[in-house]
């Protein structure tokens, strides 16, 4: 059984994804760049017709339910926003990133619908309690599982003795993987996300969706997408291949200060956003 | 060559990437001082309380941030939920900044700008223009929604700035929000405030309401108790003379029937009266010297007939050991005795009533007297025990009451106890018979004289009084007629006046001997009309005795009786003992000619010339007065009487009516006062021819008096002699 020593060594075999495509380098600094207006981030987004294509079909999608119809990049950075936009971006770009890696253990298909459900209830949430900026949270979603694509193509034998784990001994996959591999796709996705020089949030949320309690600088966001990964799989909407609805952290609900029936209208948003958001994003 | 062009590239690049820096560093700079800034924005803005100052101060450092062309606010009403906006910054611009708004709106970019946590920024109505739409909006509410409209496309705008826009109009909400619990709260308090002003006043009213009531029923209690009293005074009256006359047994019956009849309901409306002046907190205890066992004893006296007609023995064992002389209100503490013993006499039918005093203890100044009365009678239940002393109830409720009575009596006796101090207690068992015990702290008196605990009370020695000139002023007519009948039975006859300004004028025309006067009188009353008379009194005019006529049991009005100068009073309805009771008292005391009680008889020839019974019966009136009453008389009638003659020889000379009235009044008063019975008899006839317009028979009247003195000046001159031999 070939183990690993670090989530670091293995990411360090890992050339295609060592690295963030180039725009999202840019796209960045002109975001945080004082002189550089919406049109300079517009001009850069239109650079690529495929991301253009992509966050426009998101942001005329239910996703957004804006009353008319955007049809230029311009229109979008203004009424989306500039940082929405990039994480928008950002997350489309993930997802091509990791095209065409075995389907071994879980079919891409389903491994991504379950990242978005996840991102769109933690936007959900966000918007409910009206976060500055909920596409983040909406990213951070669709990044939480990110770190078991990588387990999956590097760390091939410890997914799989990870799974035999899990079903033979009916225990969640994260509990399998640790005692498999040595560590678990959370540790493995917050250190991608640093290793992408990510915001420091995306990567507190990734490394901690399973034990919110252990965020230190964001733990609101952590607990949002804490809860959105448990609505995800209640929902049963895609798969990232873990078969329980994992425990649900107790402080992490609390801390959101929402009312359970709150939670009827979130399942329901989410619900009626999914279909749209995977045609538009996948 | 290429690699210096590489260099000069790098170099180049990294020159950019300097200048970029340092832009960038002087933007942040900036933004940290901006926000520093707001550091003061937010105090103003926390102690700014209305929504205009909040949102002028939102709208400068907004202007701070971006090129507004047009700024304006628009807030959720409380009422209606409904967008309000607010003036248009610049204010020209309202119409061109509504017509955006209605845009937006029609465009839902407004609804959904309102759902956003950021800045949106959409174009125009007018092209070329852009509008930019924020929530203002807590994490909890939204409470309005910020526009501004720029005059290019927006795109030039950086996100940054936006941010601290959003920071700005995320700080603005907070503090209209605040500002808004802020005034909810003051009008919550104000409105709490007004309520409980409201609610104060109303309290007030109902008090005030509650109080004029209260002051009402208590005017009807005391009206009622004198319109009650006044007719009474003319029943009860009348009665008494009733029985005084001859009647066959069955109608003496009748009327001890209708006596009994009238001293009870008289007693119910004591009794009534009693409480609701308890109950008003304005029964005030009298203090004076009693002794306490005299007062056992006479009410023992007072109960004993009723006893005997009961075939019931009536007792009373008074322990030594009590002070003769202690402070209390004597009419009261009868009244408590008295409503015990009676309740005992009423509920038993065998066996006896026993009274018992004892002191059960001194404390300082103060003697605790114990007072039991034992009886063996009906007894009480357990029950009944619990509600004896509530008011209105009986130890028998049902419909078919044994036992007659307001009820009253034991919770006024109770009131009166307790207002002295003391308890009132009970113990009973069913059958064998009661003892109802209170303990009344009495204080003690060094010395000084012992008032009867019921005064008034004369020597009576049943002799007629003398006659006098008495004016009865009463505006009730069969009350005159009552007082008239009376006294005509005490051998009077008097004069009348019915209101309080009649008698004054009576009083200003004639020589009374005495004033009887009702107090409440119309026109005038009769406590004015004694201050009136007191006022024209002159040393000369004898102090004239005024006794009032009261039908009020208040304690104020006989002091304002005595206050507005009266003597004495008597309590209607007028009884005929009291009345001549009062009569004795004070034509003796009248002035210093006191004593005018002998008979006026029809003077038969054989008569004595002096009544040496009435002799007697003045020495007993004050016999320790020096020089004896008796001898002052005599000698006064010995000095007098041959001046008053020669008098009226003048008078009748000169035929002078009123000289000859006046004296002869005079010498009948002297001569009945010492019991000279055919010269008062003379002088009374020479009074009456006087009246008269044929006056020829007076010198012949005249000439009989002083040959009825010379009869009895020995005689009397005798008396004065023996006195002074057998004197020491």
């Amino acid at each position: 059984m070939a183990t690993h020593s670090s989530p670091r060594d293995l990411l360090r075999g890992y050339v295609e994804v060592s690295s963030l495509p180039m725009i999202h380098i840019r796209l960045d600094e002109a975001i945080n760049n004082p002189r550089k207006s919406m049109a300079d981030i517009a001009k850069i987004i239109r650079e690529d017709p495929g991301l253009t294509a992509r966050l426009l079909r998101i942001v005329n999608s239910a996703f957004y339910n804006f009353p008319s119809r955007v049809d230029t990049i311009s229109q979008a950075v203004t009424i989306i926003g500039t940082q929405q936009l990039g994480a928008l971006a950002l997350a489309t770009s993930v997802m091509q990133l990791f095209k065409g890696i075995p389907e071994e253990f879980v079919s891409m298909d389903s491994f991504w619908r379950h990242s978005v459900a996840c991102g769109l209830a933690a936007r959900v949430i966000g918007t409910l309690r009206r976060e500055p900026n909920p596409e983040r949270l909406f990213v951070a979603g669709i990044l939480h599982d990110i770190g078991r694509l990588v387990m999956f193509t590097k760390a091939t034998d410890g997914s799989r003795d990870a799974f035999v784990r899990a079903r033979d001994q009916d225990i969640l996959l994260v509990d399998a993987e640790r005692d498999a591999v040595g560590f678990t796709h959370a540790v493995v996705g917050g250190v991608l996300l640093q290793t992408w020089k990510l915001p420091g949030i995306l990567e507190e949320v990734v490394m901690f969706h399973h034990n919110p309690q252990a965020a230190t600088k964001f733990p609101m966001e952590t607990s949002i997408v804490h809860i959105a990964d448990i609505i995800a799989h209640a929902m049963e909407l895609g798969s990232s291949g873990e078969h329980f609805v994992p425990p649900l952290n107790g402080e992490a609900w609390e801390r959101l200060g929402l009312q359970i029936s709150v939670l009827p209208s979130v399942v329901e948003q989410v619900d009626r956003q999914y279909q749209d958001a995977i045609h538009s994003i996948l | 060559m290429s690699e210096f062009s590489d260099l000069h590239d790098k170099l180049l690049h990294a020159e950019n990437r300097l200048q970029h820096l340092e832009t960038v560093n002087r933007w942040v700079i900036d933004t940290l001082e901006f926000v520093a800034s707001l550091g003061d924005f937010q105090t103003s803005m926390n102690s700014a309380q209305d929504a205009d100052a909040i949102l002028a101060a939102t709208r400068a450092n907004l202007r701070r941030l971006m090129a507004f062309r047009t700024i304006a606010f628009l807030t959720v009403s409380e009422e209606t939920f409904d967008f309000e906006t607010q003036e248009s910054d610049p204010p020209e611009d309202r119409d061109l900044l509504q017509e955006e708004i209605d845009f937006q709106i029609a465009e839902g970019t407004f609804a959904w700008a309102l759902n956003q946590t950021r800045a949106v920024l959409v174009p125009a109505k007018s092209l070329g223009k852009t509008v930019v739409l924020h929530a203002l909006a807590t994490r909890a509410h939204v409470v309005g929604m910020f526009i501004g409209i720029m005059p290019e496309t927006g795109l030039e705008i950086s996100d940054l700035s936006l941010n601290l826009v959003s920071i700005l109009l995320f700080n603005c909400a907070h503090a209209l929000e605040n500002s808004g619990l802020y005034q909810k709260l003051n009008s919550y308090n104000k409105r709490l405030e007004e309520a409980i002003e409201e609610r104060t006043l109303e309290l007030r009213k109902a008090l005030e309401k509650a109080n004029v009531a209260n002051v009402a029923k208590r005017q009807f209690v005391a009206n009622m108790s004198h319109e009650i009293r006044t007719p009474m005074n003319g029943i009860m009256g009348l009665v008494e003379l009733l029985d005084r006359s001859e009647l066959n047994t069955d109608q003496r019956e009748y009327v001890s029937i209708i006596q009994a009849s009238c001293n009870s309901l008289l007693t119910v409306i004591n009794d009534i009266l009693d409480f609701s002046k308890i109950e008003a907190g304005k029964l005030n205890l009298e203090s004076t010297v009693i002794s306490f066992p005299d007062l056992v004893q006479q009410i023992i006296h007072l109960f004993q007939s009723r006893a005997k007609e009961k075939g019931l023995i009536l007792e009373a064992t008074i322990a030594p050991d009590i002070p003769s002389s202690l402070e209390g209100d004597p009419v009261r503490l009868t009244q408590i005795l008295g409503n015990l013993v009676g309740n005992a006499l009423k509920f038993t039918e065998r066996g006896g009533i026993t009274v018992a005093a004892t002191t059960e203890a001194i404390q300082g100044d103060h003697v605790l007297i114990h007072c039991s009365v034992r009886d063996t009678g009906i007894g009480i239940s357990a029950n009944t025990k619990a509600v004896l002393f509530q008011p209105f109830s009986q130890g028998d409720g049902s419909a078919t009451r044994k036992y007659s009575g307001t009820g009253l009596g034991l919770t006024i006796s109770r009131q009166l106890v307790e207002l002295m101090g003391g308890k009132i207690e009970v113990e009973s068992s069913v059958g064998e018979g009661s003892t109802f015990w209170s303990t009344v702290p009495l204080k003690r008196v060094g010395q000084g004289t012992v008032e009867p605990a019921l005064s008034n009370s004369p020597v009576e020695d049943g002799s007629p009084l003398a006659p006098l000139r008495i004016l009865v002023v009463e505006d009730n007519e069969s009350n005159r007629l009552v007082a008239s009948a009376m006294l005509k039975q005490l051998g009077q006859t008097p004069e009348f006046a019915t209101n309080g300004l009649e008698a004054v004028e009576a009083v200003r025309r004639n020589q009374y001997d005495l004033v009887i006067m009702d107090c409440q009188m119309p026109v005038l009353d009769g406590m004015e009309a004694t201050r009136r008379i007191r006022l024209e009194q002159t040393e000369r005019n004898p102090r004239l005795p005024i006794i009032a006529m009261t039908a009020s049991a208040l304690q104020e009005e006989r002091t304002q009786c005595l206050e507005s100068g009266m003597d004495d009073f008597i309590s209607k309805p007028v009884m005929i003992d009291d009345l001549s009771t009062a009569l004795r008292k004070w034509s003796v005391r009248a002035d210093n000619v006191p004593v005018r009680t002998v008979a006026e008889k029809a003077t038969p020839e054989d008569e004595p010339a002096l009544d040496l019974n009435r002799i007697d019966e003045l020495k007993q009136i004050s016999p320790r007065r020096v020089p004896s009453l008796v001898d002052q008389l005599i000698e006064n009638f010995l000095v007098e009487i041959p001046l008053r003659l020669e008098k009226l020889h003048e008078a009748v000379a000169r035929d002078d009516h009123d000289t000859m009235l006046t004296v002869a009044h005079s010498i009948a008063g002297i001569s009945g006062n010492i019991g000279a019975m055919p010269m008062m008899a003379t002088a009374r006839k020479l009074q009456i021819l006087a009246r008269q317009e044929d006056r020829r028979e007076a010198g012949s009247l005249v000439s009989r008096l002083e040959e009825e003195f010379i009869e009895v000046r020995p005689l009397l001159q005798d008396l004065v002699n023996s006195k002074i031999e057998s004197s020491p």
